[in-house]
């Protein structure tokens, strides 16, 4: 009796498997798998965008206004005299003795020359806050999209509005910011609030 | 007679260009591309953590130096009589203040700015001046941004 040995197949198998395409199951595993990835990575970038956005609005934001609030902080401590009032047609008013120091406007003297002046001011026709010099078109915006109308006032050391131009006071700045949405960028709100004190006090 | 067993079942070799890959492999890579992502996003999230604690603390910073400028204007006149001194704890109680962050979707950070003066010498007169604003960053850690001034009489 003789017994074949089994013929191993398997250079035949291969031929014939190299000339085999793919099967339907294989395919759409693999396509899940690319959807897989290609979504991860989509949203990935995705979330990285909003993030982006987000932290780009608030160290802008932050930045800028600090960066404003800095120079009136500066000038206001550094300051000789100085005035809470009010911008009418390019023309600041200052509030007398018996008002309520609250207005649009503050005008710092550096010098105790008055010829010599900065004023800072909002101009509500287009809500921008900007600031101006005794010198001609020096006027600068150094802020847009501000809603709030009454931006400084002179506090007394418990943060009572005074009614007269008393020495000892501290200058209030409160700057509200809204922004609606717009392409790319996300609404934004911001309410930015100080207190300088000159610190030249006779 | 002799018999020849058959162990090993043929198998089918294919060249190494043209294998597949085994579930196992499938399996790790997705769970490779899955930590990738995952750090990538974790990036994201602590980048912005990190920036809105920085604006958080940049308006702890303001709201602390405005307390300070406000006890700055306090008026401590020696030379006159009777002497005027505001410049005293009373005079500035604790006060509870809301941190100003850029965003119209963001919650708010109620802070507590908190007073202390005290003489550190009477001739000449000099007082410490110490102001600190306590906020907590979303209720896992409580952060104090302290700032501190001497100051003498209006002169």
């Amino acid at each position: 009796m003789r017994i074949e040995r089994p013929v191993c197949r398997s250079a035949e198998n291969t031929r014939q498997t190299s000339r085999a395409g793919f099967t339907l199951a294989e395919v759409l595993i693999a396509v899940t798998v690319m959807l897989l990835l290609v979504s991860g990575i989509v949203f990935a970038n995705l979330f990285g965008l909003r993030m982006f956005q987000i932290t780009e609005t608030k160290i802008s934001a932050t930045d800028g206004a600090r960066k404003t609030l800095g120079k009136l902080a500066d000038e206001v401590r550094s300051s000789k005299k100085l005035w809470v009032g009010n911008v009418h047609n390019g023309v600041f008013e200052a509030l007398l003795d018996g008002e309520t120091q609250q207005g649009t406007g503050l005008l710092i003297c550096p010098t105790t020359n008055t010829a010599n002046y900065i004023i800072y001011f909002l101009n509500p026709s287009d809500q921008t806050f900007r600031r101006t010099t005794s010198s001609p078109d020096s006027a600068v915006i150094l802020a847009d999209s501000v809603t709030n109308i009454m931006v400084f006032s002179a506090q007394d050391f418990s943060g009572n509005t005074l009614t007269n131009n008393q020495n000892n006071r501290v200058i209030h700045v409160n700057l509200e910011f809204y922004q609606p949405k717009r392409f790319l960028e996300v609404a934004d709100y911001y309410h930015l609030e100080t207190s300088i004190t000159r610190r030249d006090l006779e | 007679m002799k018999i020849t067993q058959f162990q090993n079942r043929p198998r089918v070799f294919k060249p190494p260009g043209e294998a597949g890959m085994t579930l196992v492999e499938v399996l790790v890579a997705l769970l490779i591309t899955g930590m990738v992502v995952g750090g990538i996003v974790t990036g994201y999230t602590y980048c912005t953590n990190s920036a809105e604690k920085a604006a958080l603390s940049l308006a702890a910073d303001a709201r602390a130096m405005a307390r300070l400028e406000q006890t700055r204007c306090a008026k401590w006149d020696t030379s006159s009589w009777p002497p005027v001194d505001q410049l005293v704890a009373t005079n500035f109680p604790d006060q509870v203040v809301t941190l100003d962050v850029s965003g119209s979707s963001v919650g708010t950070t109620p802070a507590k700015v908190s007073t202390q003066i005290s003489q550190i010498s009477t001739n000449p007169p000099v007082k410490r001046v110490h102001v600190d604003c306590i906020w907590e960053f979303r209720g896992m850690e409580l952060i104090t941004n302290s700032i501190e001034t001497f100051r003498a009489p209006d002169q």
